[in-house]
Parts: C-alpha cells; sequence; structure tokens
C-alpha cells in the first residue's frame, strides 16, 4: 500500500488533465502551503467528497495525519473546522444538541414567584390552565437549546468542515446515531422538528481501527487509507516541516526510521514521531546521526521498553547500514 | 450505464466485495468525473468509492489490475507504435460505450474531452480495426465489391458498432456468462464464438481473394482485421473468466481444503497446498470474527443507579435532572489452548493454533501451551508472529512420546493460582497415553475450576478408548468433547465457542 497513488505527485506528465485533476493539483498546492505535504490519492478523496457530497472515512496507522487532513482542508477551503473526539460513552447530549438545565431551572425558580401575578385573575382552575397554554413550551425553544458539533456543523451559515475523530472510540449507539446525520445531513430533534443542514458540512471521519465499524457506516461514507510515507515522501515531510534541517541528516533519519519500520516492534515510530525526532536533533544542532546522540533521543521515537531495548541491541547494525 | 463499470464491480463481488447499488452509481459518477484518461488516477478514485476498508483496497486494486490489464493488452499487440495510445483507448473503452443496447447513444459526447473516451467513442470494438483502416493506403479507392459474407462487409465498411453488438449477441447465444467458469473453457468458447461471428467463412474467402474480387491490399487489411477481431474475442473471454472462474474454481479448492482431512503431513509450511490451506485458515477465522465481534462487545445498560441519580440531583435542588443507569461490560473470554504436538497429531495443532491466533481480536486473552511429554507455554502468544513461534514450540516441546498425566499435572500447577470462572479450555489431542498414568481427577478438577472444557480429538468417534486411547476415560469430565478432522470441523467448534459462551456481564 505504501506509495499508492504517489507516482502522480510530480504531474504534467499525463496528457488530458481533467477539471478534477487540475482542482487535484490546486488542493495539493493549498495544502503544501499550509504545511500538509501529502499525496495525490489524498487529494483526491478531499475533492471527491467535496464533489459527491459524501463523508470520508480517513483510516490509518496513528500518526500518519488523519487529524491534521481535516483540519487542513477547513484552513485551506477557509471554513470553520468543528471537531468532535470521540470516547466510550459519548452520547446525544456531548455530540448534537443539550437542553440547557441550569439555565432552565434558574428560570423556574425566578418565574415561580411570578406565577402568582400571571395567574391572578384566572378565576377558575380551566382559566388558568388556558392562561398557562398560552405560554407554549417556552422551556424548549431555541433559548434553552445547546448546540453540539454536529448540530453546530448543520447549521453553520456558510458550512464547515466537521472531523469526527477517533470514532472507533464510541460505541455502537453513536455510530447508529450518526447514520441518519451523514445520509441525510438533517437531525431530528423531538421538541424542535428536524433541523437540516443550511450548506452540506464536510465530514471526515477518522478510525484508528481500535473497533470495527459498522457496515452500514462504511458504505456511507467514501473511504481513504493512509499508509506510512515512503522514504522520499517522508524526506518531503520533513524537510517541510523542519525546515532548519540539514539535508544530510534528513537522509540518514529518514533511512533510519524506514530501517526501523521493518523491525517487529511493539509500535513502530510514525511520521508525528520521526517529525518529533528530526526537531529534536535540530535543537541539538546535529548534522549527522551518531550512535551516541541517537541513544540518547531514541525515547522520542520509541514509546516502549521493548522497543528500544530491541533497537538499542541492534543500533550500530541499523546505523552501519546506512554508510 | 458504463458496461465496463458494470462488469468490473461485477467481479468485485465475486471476490467478495459488497458493493451496494448506490456505489455503483457513485462508482459511475466518479468515472464521468476522472475519465479514462489516467488509469491511476482512476483505479484511486474507483478504491475511495468502491472499498471500504483497508483489506478492500487491496482486493480492488487487484482486480483493477488485472481486469484492464489483459484488455488493453489485446488491442495493444500489433498497434502501429505511433497509434499505440488511441488503441489503448479505443481498447479500454470499447465495452465501456459501445451502445450494445443503444442506451448509450448520448454518452460519448459527455466524456469525450478525454482522447481515451473519445477512441472509444469513435472505435466502439476495438482501435486495431478502425487504425488499420485508415491507414490502408491508395488501395482503397477501388472500393469493396458487392458480394461479401456478412463479417468480412461489417469489417469492410467499418461499422464498429454493428460488430460490437454481433459480438455481444455471440456471447449471448453461447451463454457465455453462465456457462465460462474454468480456464480450460477458454479456448472452446473462444472459437464458438469466432463461428457464430462467421470467422471460419472469412478465413476462407481470405485464402483466395481473387475469385471474391478483393486486391490484395484490401484482403491484407481484413486479414489484419481478422486477427484483432480474433484478439477482441479472446480478451472478452478472458474478461469473463476473471469474473465467473477465479471465484467458481476458488469456491470448489476452498471446499476441497476445508474438508480434506488433517494429519501430521499437512503441518504448516511453506509448499503450496499448505500455504494456501494456512490462507484459507485465516479467511475463515476473519469470517468468524466478523460474525461475532460485534455481538461481542455488545453492553446492556442495566437498571437506573438510584444512588448516583440521587447524588447528581442534590446540585439541582433535588430536582432528578440526570439520570444515572447502571452499565454492565462484557468480560472478555479468557483461553486456555493445550495442544498435542507428538508427531501424530502436530498437524492438527498447528492448523488449531493458527485459528485461534486470527480469532485474537475476538478471542484476545490467550494462553497456549503445548505438550508431548511435558508441558511448555508459548509466551506472548497473541502478540508475536505465529509461525517461527510454532516452529520454536514444536522444536523444544514436541517430538516426544505423550504423556497425558504428565501434562494434567503441568497444567494443574500452572493454573493453580488464577481464577478460571471465565475461562474456557480447549484441549486439542487424541488422547493417547502410551498406557501411562491418565491422572483424570486432575481433568475432573479443571474441568469444575473453569467456565468451560472443550475437548477436540482428531480421531473419529468410534476409535475412541480403543488401543491406549484414554478418551472415554477423559470425555466424562469435559462439558463437551468433539471429533475435529479438518478445517471445516474446527470452523464449527471455534463457532459453536463465541455463540453460546457470550460475553458475562458485570
Amino acid at each position: 500500500m505504501t506509495g499508492y497513488g504517489q507516482r502522480h505527485m510530480g504531474a504534467g506528465n499525463t496528457p488530458a488533465r481533467s477539471p478534477l485533476h487540475r482542482q487535484v493539483d490546486r488542493l495539493l498546492e493549498q495544502f503544501g502551503s499550509h504545511g500538509y505535504i501529502t499525496t495525490a490519492a489524498v487529494a483526491m478523496a478531499v475533492e471527491l467528497m467535496r464533489q459527491l457530497g459524501k463523508p470520508l472515512l480517513v483510516e490509518g496507522p496513528p500518526g500518519v495525519g488523519k487529524t491534521e487532513l481535516a483540519r487542513t482542508t477547513a484552513a485551506s477551503l477557509g471554513l470553520p473546522l468543528l471537531r468532535l473526539q470521540c470516547y466510550d460513552g459519548l452520547d446525544e447530549g456531548k455530540a448534537l444538541y443539550e437542553w440547557k438545565y441550569g439555565k432552565q431551572l434558574l428560570y423556574t425558580q425566578v418565574l415561580r414567584e411570578r406565577l402568582g401575578e400571571i395567574m391572578a385573575g384566572a378565576g377558575d382552575l380551566a382559566a388558568a390552565m388556558e392562561r398557562l397554554e398560552g405560554f407554549g413550551d417556552a422551556f424548549f425553544s431555541e433559548t434553552f437549546l445547546q448546540p453540539r458539533p454536529l448540530l453546530q456543523a448543520l447549521r453553520s451559515e456558510r458550512g464547515a468542515v466537521l472531523l469526527i475523530d477517533e470514532l472507533d472510540k464510541s460505541d455502537e449507539e453513536f455510530e447508529a446515531l450518526l447514520l441518519e446525520i451523514l445520509s441525510e445531513f438533517q437531525v431530528s430533534i423531538p421538541e424542535l422538528g428536524t433541523v437540516g443542514a443550511r450548506v452540506r458540512p464536510l465530514v471526515f471521519l477518522t478510525s484508528n481501527n481500535s473497533r470495527d465499524l459498522g457496515e452500514a457506516l462504511r458504505r456511507r461514507c467514501l473511504h481513504l487509507y493512509i499508509p506510512l510515507p515512503d522514504a522520499e515522501w517522508e524526506a518531503r515531510i520533513i524537510t517541510a516541516r523542519v525546515p532548519d534541517i540539514a539535508t544530510r541528516l534528513v537522509e540518514e533519519l529518514v533511512a533510519f526510521v524506514q530501517r526501523l519500520r521493518t523491525l517487529e516492534l511493539k509500535k513502530v515510530p510514525s511520521m508525528a514521531e520521526s517529525l518529533d525526532w528530526a526537531r529534536t536533533l535540530v535543537l541539538m544542532h546535529a548534522k549527522v546521526l551518531e550512535p551516541a546522540l541517537v541513544r540518547e533521543t531514541l525515547g522520542v521515537l520509541l514509546k516502549f521498553q521493548h522497543d528500544a531495548g530491541v533497537v538499542g541491541d541492534r543500533l550500530e547494525e541499523l546505523l552501519a547500514a546506512e554508510g | 450505464m458504463h458496461r465496463l463499470l458494470v462488469d468490473f464491480i461485477r467481479l468485485l463481488r465475486e471476490e467478495e466485495l459488497a458493493v451496494t447499488l448506490q456505489e455503483s452509481v457513485e462508482a459511475a459518477r466518479v468515472l464521468e468525473l476522472v475519465g479514462y484518461a489516467d488509469r491511476d488516477q482512476l483505479k484511486l478514485a474507483l478504491g475511495l468509492v468502491l472499498a471500504k476498508d483497508a483489506a478492500e483496497k487491496d482486493v480492488h486494486d487487484l482486480c483493477f489490475e488485472r481486469f484492464f490489464a489483459p484488455w488493453q493488452a489485446a488491442a495493444l499487440t500489433s498497434a502501429p507504435a505511433s497509434a499505440v495510445r488511441q488503441a489503448a483507448g479505443a481498447g479500454v473503452g470499447a465495452g465501456a460505450d459501445a451502445p450494445a443496447d443503444g442506451m448509450d447513444s448520448g454518452r460519448p459526447e459527455r466524456i469525450a474531452g478525454h482522447d481515451f473516451a473519445a477512441g472509444a467513442g469513435a472505435g466502439g470494438l476495438g482501435g486495431g480495426p478502425t487504425l488499420e483502416r485508415s491507414a490502408a493506403g491508395p488501395d482503397e479507392d477501388r472500393g469493396w465489391p458487392a458480394q461479401l459474407p456478412s463479417l468480412a462487409r461489417l469489417l469492410s465498411e467499418g461499422r464498429p458498432g454493428e460488430l460490437e453488438l454481433a459480438l455481444q449477441q455471440a456471447a449471448i447465444a453461447a451463454d457465455l456468462e453462465q456457462r465460462l467458469r474454468y480456464a480450460t473453457q477458454r479456448g472452446y468458447f473462444s472459437r464458438a464464438l469466432l463461428r457464430t461471428l462467421g470467422m471460419d467463412e472469412l478465413r476462407r474467402l481470405l485464402r483466395e481473394p481473387g475469385s471474391w474480387g478483393l486486391s490484395a491490399a484490401q484482403a491484407a487489411q481484413l486479414e489484419r482485421q481478422a486477427d484483432a477481431l480474433e484478439r477482441q474475442v479472446r480478451a472478452l473471454v478472458e474478461r469473463q473468466l476473471l469474473i465467473r472462474g477465479g471465484a467458481a474454481s476458488r469456491q470448489l479448492r476452498e471446499d476441497r481444503l476445508r474438508h480434506a482431512a488433517l494429519s501430521a503431513a499437512t503441518a504448516p509450511g511453506e509448499s503450496g497446498e499448505q500455504v494456501a490451506m494456512q490462507e484459507l485458515v485465516r479467511r475463515l477465522a476473519v469470517r468468524l470474527v466478523r460474525r461475532f465481534r460485534r455481538r461481542l462487545r455488545r453492553r446492556r445498560s442495566g437498571m437506573l443507579d438510584l444512588g448516583r441519580s440521587l447524588r447528581r440531583a442534590m446540585a439541582s435542588d433535588g430536582v432528578l435532572f440526570d439520570l444515572v443507569w447502571r452499565r454492565r461490560r462484557p468480560r472478555p473470554m479468557a483461553v486456555v489452548a493445550v495442544c498435542d504436538v507428538s508427531a501424530s497429531v502436530g498437524g492438527h495443532a498447528g492448523f488449531f493454533l493458527s485459528f485461534l491466533y486470527h480469532l485474537h481480536e475476538v478471542l484476545p486473552k490467550v494462553r497456549s501451551f503445548v505438550f508431548s511429554s511435558h508441558l511448555g507455554e508459548m509466551e506472548e502468544f497473541s502478540s508475536r508472529p505465529l509461525e517461527p513461534a510454532i516452529a520454536e514450540a514444536w522444536q523444544e516441546w514436541g517430538g516426544g512420546a505423550t504423556n497425558y498425566g504428565r501434562m494434567l499435572e503441568g497444567l494443574h500447577h500452572r493454573l493453580a493460582g488464577s481464577s478460571l470462572a471465565d475461562t474456557v479450555i480447549l484441549i486439542l489431542g487424541d488422547a493417547r497415553n502410551n498406557h501411562g498414568e491418565h491422572r483424570s481427577e486432575l481433568l475432573a478438577s479443571l474441568a469444575r475450576r473453569s467456565r468451560r472444557l472443550v475437548w477436540l480429538n482428531p480421531e473419529p468417534r468410534r476409535q475412541w478408548g480403543q488401543g491406549d486411547s484414554e478418551m472415554l476415560r477423559y470425555e466424562v469430565h469435559c462439558h463437551q468433547s468433539d471429533s475435529c478432522r479438518n478445517l471445516a470441523d474446527m470452523e464449527r467448534v471455534f463457532a459453536d465457542l463465541l455463540a453460546a459462551a457470550g460475553p458475562r456481564w458485570r
């Protein structure tokens, strides 16, 4: 999967560039100007999701830039980003809307004293009921509605980028809730009626695969898999994000990290970690990779004692292979 | 809709990708947006719409490569170098835009901006004949003889739409879609299609062109067109075979492997058959995981937690705004697997462990023991790659004379401190104890302590208890005992285990 579609980044060598292709190139440029270096596959996915009006489910190992993709898309298109972090037990109240209980309670307390005055003229119970009826559902109206990210996205005036992050961490009830929202872009609030999207938001869903998502949800989305980058790609990303780094160091660093990914580790270093490492090395004024330096900073790259042990034992060999 | 796309989606469905109608429609829209101009872009874009996880992506990409490759190659083989690109375009687009049923007549203009599609719109059946015609030279002015067999006329008049229609009709007459299943039928169907089209007649004509009033150049041109048509027919058959045949023969092979008796000779290894079986084990396991994973994770909300609700209500003056419900989470089932790895049962054990390994997602807590004369534990069973671990375990613990009594003592000792209330113990072995001490009272104690004890015996039930087999003695203490001779049995046992045991709630 690595390098999926990456050949096309050079661009321009294929004969007819359709409007879609030109749009993809433009997106890539915009992403680049926001410091997000990515493949044509990714830009194509974003463009198709815009054209087809469908949510995009992004999967891939941690740290390949799934969340960053949504953020960059929002920045590139000048749209607000609404982020919903999923977790075990996330429910409607946190994701969609909630009634402002506190405010409602406060109002009842205050109004209790006024109630006597309002009811003063009413002769009997029936008249009082009638008078109360006239007030309508004062407590279940817009005033007391607390919109959460999903509803905010639907009600956004000029569209928005909605990021539903780590969907696999939420439970299945929440997934079912998403079905209506993602296919119809509307939601029913029993007290108020149906709220439809003014402008369809661009919806990104990310997943680390800690749980398998339901087929129904998958089928409603476009699906993008972002793999760990190959060497050339990683070098480009590092150069773009850590401008002060020496060219030789980039080459050595990328080769080393790529080699680590072939080892049997509990957690192989991701893109995010190699970026952190690159920044660390620059701060330490490193120009080349030296065993002592690598050993000192290995903690930035590897997050398990077991992994550090495995790599530490073979460090010389791993570095020597680079020469 | 684009015919080629429909065929491609059929192929994906045969490969067990559940492509919905909605997705097909989206794929067609994507095709219009992307066009045929850039093959890699098309692959990417279709992949986004049709494949919905990483595994499906791989299947999709493989299918894409296979589906579009032979078709293109067939159209390319003899085209002149300068026209290669156009010819390829016509080849790829041929099925897509050919007005086979008259419904696509409006299509070519809409995507005519791309040279691939433009070639297809004009060329229909394939670029070969079209290009050859334009390159035929001055002789063409002489005009074609009035009396020609129908196929020769079709070719000479250059009406690719009709030719395509004739090809489709021939395919329908031969019942190609339904009857073509295996690679060996390729030649038969190619010949049948060509015969229906009238190729025999055309070839006869080409042997003596003079008697039909054809010039040498015209004959040469017809000859080339006939060759191109033959390639076209072969490509069509190839494509259909890809769609139907791959799945059919795979199903056949899978069935055979599933029911093949496992023995020591089929231990996991490198030979083709064994690799195929390993792969099958993985697929069966994945299927089981898919079936059970959601169910095993499901949780229930229980009754109202009055205490916590009241405590929360204190903030709102005693009004119960926020209700708290008791939640119950499933406790994952733990598995202790004990496998006999002596020479007689070792093959089974390999596949059994492999099965268990691939069920990791629904059975995350596994301890795995192997034994022949002594019991040993495979450390970190789920987190290490399986094959080297198996090889290592076989080396260390395999090959001895089996001693079930000693195994039970070892197991009893190792599980002594731990609670087995959530644990299912699976024992795989033939219970042939070489007349040693059987220690069945230890098995009884393990069965009492565990949630479930299952014994799988690779021997058929009628052999249990014969010779040195202690199976009858052990069987009475097990919650379940089964004969487990092939992968189908194993699959059933695991399915039963996952279905019956299910999660417990706390």
